[in-house]
């Protein structure tokens, strides 16, 4: 055995040379493949795909669309399902910067802030790279929105389903996230709007704010519920409320007295459209989103819209979604009733999930 | 503390900083070998090219302010203590400045007006800490969840962003001669202010020796509490200043961004091979280690691997190099790997490849 001192001076010997070593053949390769790196180049479209966070059936059924349709459009397929492992606003920019180091040519994100990303994304821009923003906006640095849905057409939905089934002289509930969620704010305001041009006789009990968590939700509905007991629907508009409000009347008992509409995604209310205490949820066809993601990609990396502009999307999404003929517009200014701004692409009329075919959705 | 009673025996000098700096020389093999692999496993890794915004030097943007962070808290770990209000320190500092400035104050004077404020918070807590004898675990967590309200209050439903260009710049995504990242400049700057601090002051050896041991250091004649103290005034200055840094490079100022920080930070602190019980340690292992944790994760999505994944890598990382150094290192004047040679006897087939076993 070495002495222990002797040993260490090796040890040490050792790992300056290793380092050494690597630091040169790093200095090396880097040379080497740095030059070749930037003449790689391919035909089809390079998209990037960043998500809020990994793991969620909606923005599975996004990414679902996109690699369903991205042949037709020339993007080069399957697009990974981009995103960090939870919603922070600072992973999608570390996300954004390696995207822009890949040469991406499109990047379609729907973004845990309104303006955390945004320098990443202007960046992007400038490096020539078309950026898409869906479901939530990033208004100050972006090429083109899709918007879910207009306020005001997925408000009419949600308040029509709850007069039809209640009548149009009853007391609604909404049942909320937080107090400044922005799309929400939107939406409580189409329906109030809504409501008192349509139905003057409805009359609204105080709204509950579930914070975006299911318990919190479930407590808030369970309140709602004892603190007005002529209440006759409850309409949550955020997908933990959803949950939380159908547990709440289930637990109560109340099913068939109180009923639910609400703004959600079916797969995770299969329980509550079974026993009955969820009657209706609407949304947007998550799938054909996807596929709208890559019909915008192709028509922006070809320049081929524009504020003002209408296009067409021939392989997909199919018809049905919008009102008239499958075309699309691209919004030239601000528009207070349907939510749009400019180069703003509403994607859909929102889609009904009832007990009658919520189990043909997969989101 | 068991740790301090433990370390009474631990044979001290030579050896010890031997073992310090062996640390260090593993962990720049580490980097040198992740570089290598990053480079030759990954194109796209060097980017648009050596200094552009999206180049391995350009990625610093991501994670220098942690790096920054880890250098602040790393004091507070050399006295044996901890301050989990780092994080929250530097988002509240960011909302400060955010709304003086849209208060109409010119921005650099808000600038360092929250960046004093954040040491007066920081001295607030140390003297907390060391006045009424409490855990600096506690008192710092409820710092953080003092300071995180107050910058959510404070921002309100739309925080602070947006700022002045040659403040984003400069502090932010700017750079020298448009290479070298201007957080670079900075870190390093503080970097080298750390290393003095701690290795050449007489502060710092009172530092480490407080952290080693509280009683023996008092009976030498540290002013131990007055060295804690300071510890918690420098790990918030640092942690300001970091949150000035992480403001200008998303122009926003928001109370959630600094204190998913706190983890990463310590992180880096603790692979940097700075004892986590205080008394311990080289700044230079902290600043490799740092850097070694903030290009895998850029690397690795990179090279496709899924965020969650990444988080993975960084945990095993942290995992098996701690495993090695705690083998490697002699404690109690036998090293495990000693001890376990001893067990198994003469015939004892060789050990498993440590980064910087022979």
């Amino acid at each position: 055995m070495l002495h222990s001192i002797q040993k260490l001076r090796i040890r040490s010997r050792i790992a300056i040379a290793t380092g050494a070593v690597a630091l040169a053949a790093a200095g090396i390769a880097f040379v080497t493949i740095g030059t070749t790196a930037a003449t790689a180049s391919s035909k089809c479209i390079k998209l990037a795909l960043e998500f809020k966070l990994q793991g969620l059936s909606v923005f599975e059924a996004n990414q679902k669309g996109v690699n369903e349709a991205a042949k037709a459009y020339g993007i080069c397929s399957p697009v990974a399902y981009g995103g960090p492992a939870t919603a922070s606003a600072s992973g999608q920019v570390t996300d954004i910067q390696t995207d822009i180091a890949k040469h991406v040519k499109v990047i379609a994100i729907t973004s845990d802030d309104p303006a955390i990303p945004a320098p990443a994304l202007k960046q992007a821009m400038k490096d020539g790279i078309k950026v898409i923003t869906f479901d939530s906006d990033v208004p100050s640095a972006r090429n083109f929105f899709i918007q879910d849905t207009a306020y005001n057409t997925i408000a009419e939905g949600v308040i029509n389903a709850a007069v039809k089934a209640e009548g149009s002289s009853a007391e609604f509930g909404i049942m909320s996230s937080t107090t400044t969620a922005t799309i929400q704010l939107a939406w409580i305001k189409a329906m109030q709007a809504y409501v008192a041009a349509k139905y003057p006789n409805i009359t609204w009990a105080p709204i509950g704010y579930g914070q975006s968590v299911v318990a919190t939700s479930l407590t808030q509905a369970e309140a709602m519920i004892h603190a007005n007991p002529n209440l006759k629907a409850i309409l949550p508009i955020d997908g933990n409320a959803v949950i939380g409000t159908a547990e709440a009347v289930s637990d109560l008992s109340d099913t068939g007295k109180i009923g639910v509409f609400g703004i959600g995604d079916p797969e995770p209310n299969q329980t509550y459209f079974a026993n009955g205490s969820l009657t209706a949820l609407d949304l947007w066809n998550e799938v054909g989103q996807g596929e709208m993601i890559d019909c915008v990609a192709y028509e922006a990396v070809n320049n081929k819209i524009h504020a003002g502009s209408s296009f067409k999307c021939p392989h997909g999404p199919s018809g049905g979604l919008v009102s008239g003929p499958a075309k699309w517009t691209v919004a030239s200014g601000t528009n207070a009733t349907t939510g749009a701004n400019k180069n703003t692409i509403i994607f859909s009329k929102p889609l009904e999930f009832t007990k009658a075919n919520y189990l043909k959705y997969d989101f | 503390m068991s740790a301090v009673a433990e370390t009474q025996t631990r044979p001290r000098g030579r050896r010890r900083i031997d073992a310090d700096q062996r640390w260090v020389l593993s962990l720049v093999a580490i980097l040198a070998a992740e570089l290598l692999f990053f480079n030759l496993a990954v194109s796209s890794f060097w980017g648009g090219g050596w200094g552009s915004a999206v180049s391995m030097l350009g990625d610093g943007e991501n994670f220098l302010f942690t790096s920054m962070l880890a250098l602040g808290v790393m004091f507070v770990i050399f006295a044996g203590d901890i301050d989990l209000s780092v994080g929250a320190m530097s988002g509240f500092a960011g909302v400060m400045m955010g709304e003086l400035h849209l208060g109409g104050m010119n921005i650099w004077l808000a600038v360092v007006l929250s960046v004093l404020v954040a040491s007066l918070i920081g001295l607030i807590q140390g003297l907390i800490i060391t006045y009424f004898k409490l855990e600096s675990l506690l008192v710092t967590l409820a710092g953080w969840f003092i300071l995180q309200s107050a910058a959510l209050a404070w921002e309100g439903s739309v925080p602070p962003n947006t700022f002045p260009k040659h403040f984003d710049s400069l502090l932010g995504t700017g750079t020298v001669a448009g290479t070298i990242p201007n957080q670079l400049v900075i870190f390093a700057i503080l970097a080298l202010l750390a290393t003095l601090i701690v290795h050449r002051t007489r502060f710092g050896r009172g530092l480490v020796l407080v952290g080693h041991n509280r009683d023996a250091a008092g009976y030498a004649g540290v002013r131990v509490s007055t060295t804690r103290i300071r510890a918690f005034v420098l790990s918030a200055t640092f942690a300001g200043i970091a949150g000035m840094c992480i403001a200008a490079t998303y122009s926003t100022a928001d109370d959630n961004l600094g204190p998913t920080l706190l983890l990463p930070a310590v992180t880096a602190v603790v692979l940097g091979g700075v004892d986590i019980f205080g008394g311990g340690g080289l700044v230079l292992g902290v600043v490799v280690s740092s850097f070694i944790l903030g290009w895998l994760t850029p690397g690795l999505l990179q090279d496709g691997v899924s965020d969650t994944w990444a988080s993975i890598a960084i945990g095993v990382l942290l995992l098996g190099s701690l495993t090695v150094k705690g083998i490697t290192d002699r404690r109690q004047g036998v090293s495990m790997l000693d001890r376990l040679r001893a067990r198994a006897g003469p015939a004892a087939p060789a050990p498993p490849a440590a980064p910087d076993a022979t």
